[in-house]
C-alpha cells in the first residue's frame, strides 16, 4: 500500500515538473480563469501542433505582433491588458455594450493576429479611411462602434468611454512596427471567386461535414462546461451577429471561411464550397437590422445598405 | 420613536424615496464621470450609513449635485472619463472627505457649519446649476464634449457643435425636457423626473421603431455590471495615487466643506420642520463614517440631498427607517430596471440633468437672500461668479472667506447708542442710587426702571418724570451723556466706537459725566478696554467722571487687566446682577 502512493507521488511529481513550464507560461499569458478557447492560442507557441494554423508561403511573409509576455510594465500596459480582456472576453469585460455571445476575437482570430483572419495589426494602419457602407471617412473608433452594434447587436461605446479607449490601445499595441497606410500581406480576409451559382443545398453538406462538429447542428455554437461564453461562437440565433454586420453579405463571409475554417485548416474548402456555406449559413435566422424599419423603408426605399 | 402609525408611513416614505432616487442616481454618477452604477451604489450605502449614524431622523444622504460637479473637475486633469483610475480616484476622494469630516465631528467643529452664510450657499447652488447646465449641452445635442473646460471655452463648444448635433438626440431630449416641465408645473405632486425619463425613452424607442436604431444613432446607457457587494478600497500607493495627490489633497478638504455646509443646512431645516433637536457635530460624524464606509463598497462622495430630505419628510418620514426602506427598494428596482436603464439614451439623461440644474436655480431663496440686505447681493454676485468662472473648488474657500468676512463685519459694529440730557438722567446713580443695591435678574431689567425707580419710567412718560426729578438733579449731571454699547467690544469694532467717542466730544468737549451702558456688551478685549481707558482718563483729567453700567461680573477680567476699573474707580461701576456665589449687597466689584 505504502509502495503504491509512494510511486503514485513519484508520477504526479514527475508529471507536474514535466508541465511546470508549460504552466507558468500560462500564468503569464492567461487573462482569468478561461477555458479553451480556440481562438486565443498564441500563434507562435502553437503553430505546428495546435488546433490553429497560419497560412504560411513563405516565412516572414506576415508582420509579426509583438508578444502577450512583451506588454510593458505601466499604465500603457494595463491599458493593453484591459484591451485584450475585452477583445477575448467580451461579455464580461464589456458586459456594458456587448449584445450577444460573441467576442471579438470570435471573428478576429487568435485575439486579433492571425493574417487573413480580419488582424487587427493590418488595419490600425488603414483608418481613418472612406467605408463603402456609411459613405463617409471613419476613425478606428467609430469602426469599432459599428463592430458593436452590428456584429456584437449590441449597444455601441461613446466615443469617450473607457472600453473604446482600451480597443484603441489594444489595436495600436498589436500594431507596433507596422507600417502605416500600406496593405499588409494577409490584411482582412482572402479572395474569393465563384465558378458556379451558389446553392444552399451542397452549403449544408458542407456544413455537415465541416462545420457541426464545433458550431453544433443548430449553429448555436458550444458554450463553456460553466455555462459562460462560448467556446465556439454561435453562427445563428439569438445570440449571433445580426443582419446588419459584415458576416452577413454572402461574399464576405464566404472569404472568412475560406481564410480560417475549419478551425486548423484554413485555406483547406474550395471557394465553391466557402461560397455554398455561406449562402447556407446566410439563409439562417438571426437578430433584426437595426439600420431597418418600416420608416426608413417608405421614405427612402432606395437606399443602399 | 418607532410604532405602528410611524413605521407604516416610513415604508411608503421610504419606497417613495427609494424610486426617486433611481435618475438622479444615474445622472449624478455620469455627472460625476463615473459609470451609472457607482451613482446606485452610492445611493445604496452611504444613506444606509448617514441615515444609521447621523443624527437627523429626516435628512436623507446620497449623490449630490456640487459635489459630483466637484469631483469631475476635479479628477478630469489625471485621469480618463469613466476609466478605472477615475473610479479609484473618486473612491479615494470619498475616503479622504470621510477622515476629514470624522475629524471635524470628533473635535466638535462641526458648529462652524452653522455660520456659513447662506447667501453663500445659494450662490454657490445656483453656480452649480448653471454649470451643470452648460456642461450636458454637449450630451444633449449628442455631441462628444470635453469635460471640465471653463464657461468661456464651453459656451463656444457648444455653438460650434450645433452642426454636428444629432437631431434625433435633440429631438429626445427636448421632448424629454418639456414633459418633465409640464409634469412639474402641472401635476406638481407626480414625480416629474421619472415620468420626463419614461417619456423620453418611449420617444426614443418609437423613433427607433421608425428608423432604425442604427440610423437614429443615439449614445445609450449600456448595461450596467451590478454587483450585491462591490467592494472597493483608497489607493494610496505611490504610482496611482502621487501624480494626483496634488489636485486630489486640497479637493477633498473642498468635498468635505461642501458636504457639510448643506449637510448642517438640511440637518436644521429638517429640525425646524419637525422640531427635533438635531445634535450638529453627530451629524458630521455621521456624514463622515457614511463616507468613508462608502470608499470601501464603490461609492462617490456623498452628503445630504436637501430635495430628497424635503420630500421623503413631506411623504411622511419620520424616522431613518424611511432611509433604510428607500434602500431596499432602490437595490430591488434596480435588478429588475437594468435591461431597460441599459437602452437609456445619454440625451434623456442628459436632459434630466437640465432638469436638475434648472432645479438649482431657485428663485425664490435668490430673491429671499438678495432682498434680506444690501451686501448680500454683492457676495451672491462675487461668490457666483467665482463658481461659474473658477469652479467650485475655488468658490467654496472665496464664499468660506466672505461668509467669516461678512461676520466680522456685522460683529464689528457694536450697536451703539447716544442719550443725552434728560433721556440720560436716568442711568445716574444720583437719581435712582438705590438700583445698583438691589437683587435683580436680567429678566426684571425693565421692571427694575418701573418699579424701583417708580416715579420716572422711562418707557411711559419720560419727560414728565423728568421734569419732576429735575430739581433733584445735581449740578454736574446737567452735562451727561449715556453711550449704549451693546453687541461685541474688541479690536475689529475699535475704530467704530472711536468715531463715535470723537464726535461726542465735538459735541460736549470732553466736559460732562459719560455713563457707558453695557448691559447687553457680550464680549470684551483688551483692544475695546483700551479705548475705554483712555476716554475716562480724558474725562477724569478735566475733573469729570466716567461711569460703567454692566450686566454682571463677567467682564471684569478684561476691566481689571486693561486698569479700567482702577482708572474709572470701583465706586463707578454698577452691576445689574450680583456676582454669583456672594450676596453683595453694594457695587463693589
Amino acid at each position: 500500500m505504502k509502495w503504491f502512493f509512494l510511486q503514485w507521488f513519484l508520477v504526479f511529481s514527475f508529471y507536474s515538473v514535466g508541465i511546470l513550464p508549460a504552466v507558468a507560461q500560462e500564468i503569464g499569458q492567461s487573462l482569468d480563469s478561461l477555458e479553451v478557447r480556440p481562438s486565443l492560442v498564441n500563434p507562435r507557441l502553437s503553430l505546428p501542433t495546435q488546433l490553429t494554423q497560419v497560412h504560411v508561403i513563405s516565412p516572414g511573409e506576415y508582420f509579426a505582433p509583438p508578444l502577450v509576455a512583451d506588454i510593458p510594465d505601466d499604465r500603457f500596459g494595463d491599458m493593453v491588458r484591459m484591451g485584450r480582456n475585452i477583445f477575448v472576453n467580451t461579455g464580461v469585460y464589456a458586459e456594458r455594450y456587448a449584445g450577444n455571445g460573441l467576442n471579438c476575437s470570435s471573428c478576429h482570430l487568435q485575439e486579433g493576429r492571425k493574417p487573413h483572419g480580419i488582424p487587427l495589426w493590418a488595419a490600425y494602419g488603414r483608418y481613418p479611411m472612406y467605408r463603402h457602407k456609411t459613405r463617409t471617412v471613419v476613425t478606428l473608433e467609430e469602426r469599432i462602434q459599428d463592430c458593436f452594434i452590428y456584429s456584437m447587436d449590441g449597444i455601441a461605446p461613446t466615443l469617450d468611454a473607457p472600453e473604446m479607449k482600451a480597443l484603441v490601445t489594444y489595436t495600436k499595441w498589436l500594431s507596433k512596427g507596422a507600417p502605416v497606410g500600406v496593405d499588409l500581406p494577409g490584411r482582412g480576409l482572402p479572395n474569393v471567386s465563384r465558378t458556379q451559382d451558389l446553392d444552399p443545398k451542397r452549403g449544408k453538406i458542407v456544413y455537415e461535414t465541416h462545420c457541426e462538429l464545433c458550431h453544433g447542428k443548430d449553429g448555436k455554437g458550444k458554450k463553456h462546461i460553466n455555462g459562460e461564453g462560448y467556446m465556439f461562437p454561435p453562427l445563428w440565433g439569438r445570440d449571433s451577429y445580426n443582419k446588419g454586420s459584415g458576416l452577413q453579405r454572402v461574399r464576405t463571409l464566404a472569404k472568412f471561411i475560406k481564410g480560417n475554417m475549419p478551425l486548423g485548416a484554413s485555406f483547406s474548402l474550395s471557394n465553391q464550397e466557402s461560397l455554398d456555406v455561406a449562402i447556407y449559413i446566410w439563409l439562417q435566422e438571426r437578430p433584426r437590422n437595426p439600420k431597418m424599419s418600416w420608416a426608413m423603408d417608405f421614405f427612402f426605399p432606395n437606399i443602399v445598405r | 420613536m418607532l410604532n405602528r402609525e410611524t413605521v407604516k408611513a416610513d415604508i411608503i416614505a421610504g419606497m417613495t424615496a427609494g424610486v426617486l432616487i433611481l435618475p438622479q442616481a444615474i445622472a449624478l454618477a455620469t455627472l460625476a464621470g463615473l459609470p451609472p452604477e457607482y451613482g446606485l451604489y452610492t445611493s445604496i450605502f452611504p444613506v444606509m450609513f448617514a441615515a444609521l449614524f447621523g443624527s437627523s431622523w429626516h435628512a436623507m444622504s446620497g449623490p449630490n449635485t456640487a459635489l459630483s460637479i466637484l469631483i469631475a473637475f476635479t479628477i478630469a486633469p489625471y485621469a480618463s472619463i469613466a476609466s478605472p483610475e477615475w473610479i479609484q480616484y473618486a473612491i479615494t476622494l470619498a475616503f479622504m472627505a470621510g477622515v476629514i469630516q470624522v475629524s471635524l465631528g470628533l473635535l466638535r467643529l462641526g458648529i462652524i457649519f452653522n455660520y456659513f452664510s447662506q447667501t453663500v450657499t445659494v450662490a454657490l447652488i445656483t453656480g452649480v446649476g448653471v454649470i451643470i447646465i452648460v456642461s450636458q449641452l454637449g450630451n444633449f445635442m449628442g455631441v462628444l464634449m470635453n469635460i471640465a473646460e471653463p464657461i468661456e471655452d464651453a459656451i463656444p463648444q457648444v455653438v460650434y457643435g450645433m452642426s454636428r448635433a444629432n437631431g434625433f438626440a435633440v429631438s429626445v431630449g427636448i421632448v424629454t425636457v418639456i414633459s418633465g416641465l409640464l409634469i412639474k408645473y402641472y401635476f406638481p405632486r407626480l414625480p416629474f423626473l421619472i415620468i420626463a425619463v419614461i417619456a423620453g425613452m418611449l420617444f426614443s424607442a418609437g423613433l427607433e421603431l421608425a428608423f432604425g436604431e442604427s440610423n437614429v444613432g443615439l449614445d445609450k446607457l449600456g448595461t450596467m455590471s451590478l454587483s450585491a457587494l462591490p467592494l472597493s478600497s483608497p489607493d494610496f500607493s505611490p504610482e496611482n495615487f502621487a501624480e494626483a495627490s496634488q489636485g486630489l489633497l486640497p479637493a477633498a478638504f473642498v468635498i468635505a466643506f461642501l458636504g457639510l455646509i448643506q449637510a448642517s443646512l438640511i440637518a436644521r431645516a429638517m429640525a425646524i420642520k419637525s422640531g427635533q433637536c438635531v445634535d450638529i457635530n453627530q451629524e458630521v460624524l455621521g456624514q463622515g463614517i457614511s463616507n468613508i464606509a462608502g470608499s470601501f463598497v464603490s461609492c462617490f462622495p456623498s452628503c445630504s440631498s436637501f430635495n430628497r430630505s424635503a420630500s421623503n419628510f413631506e411623504s411622511g418620514g419620520r424616522t431613518p427607517l424611511s432611509a433604510l426602506i428607500s434602500v431596499i427598494t432602490l437595490a430591488v428596482l434596480v435588478v429588475f430596471a437594468a435591461p431597460v436603464i441599459a437602452h437609456m439614451p445619454i440625451s434623456v439623461m442628459a436632459a434630466i440633468l437640465l432638469l436638475v440644474g434648472a432645479g438649482l436655480i431657485k428663485k425664490n431663496d435668490i430673491k429671499k437672500v438678495l432682498l434680506e440686505k444690501r451686501e448680500n447681493q454683492f457676495i451672491f454676485a462675487l461668490v457666483l461668479f467665482a463658481t461659474i468662472y473658477g469652479g467650485v473648488d475655488y468658490a467654496v474657500f472665496f464664499g468660506i472667506t466672505l461668509s467669516i468676512i461678512a461676520y466680522m463685519k456685522n460683529v464689528s459694529k457694536p450697536e451703539i447708542g447716544l442719550l443725552t440730557g434728560k433721556e440720560a438722567q436716568q442711568y445716574s446713580p444720583q437719581l435712582g442710587g438705590t438700583l445698583s443695591s438691589r437683587n435683580y435678574s436680567g429678566k426684571e431689567h425693565q421692571k427694575y426702571y418701573r418699579y424701583s425707580a417708580g416715579k420716572h419710567s422711562l418707557f411711559s412718560s419720560p419727560k414728565k418724570e423728568c421734569n419732576e426729578l429735575d430739581v433733584d438733579v445735581p449740578r454736574r449731571f446737567d452735562h451727561v451723556t449715556v453711550l449704549q454699547i451693546s453687541g461685541s467690544l474688541f479690536f475689529g469694532s475699535v475704530p467704530r466706537l472711536e468715531s463715535v467717542l470723537v464726535d461726542l466730544r465735538k459735541q460736549d468737549n470732553g466736559e460732562g459725566d459719560l455713563i457707558i451702558s453695557g448691559e447687553n456688551l457680550h464680549s470684551v478685549d483688551g483692544a475695546g478696554a483700551e479705548v475705554l481707558v483712555r476716554e475716562a482718563k480724558n474725562r477724569i483729567e478735566k475733573g469729570f467722571r466716567m461711569l460703567l453700567w454692566l450686566r454682571n461680573h463677567n467682564h471684569d477680567a478684561v476691566f481689571q487687566s486693561s486698569g479700567l476699573i482702577k482708572t474709572v474707580g470701583e465706586e463707578n461701576i454698577y452691576y445689574l446682577k450680583e456676582k454669583s456665589g456672594e450676596n453683595l449687597q453694594d457695587h463693589a466689584v
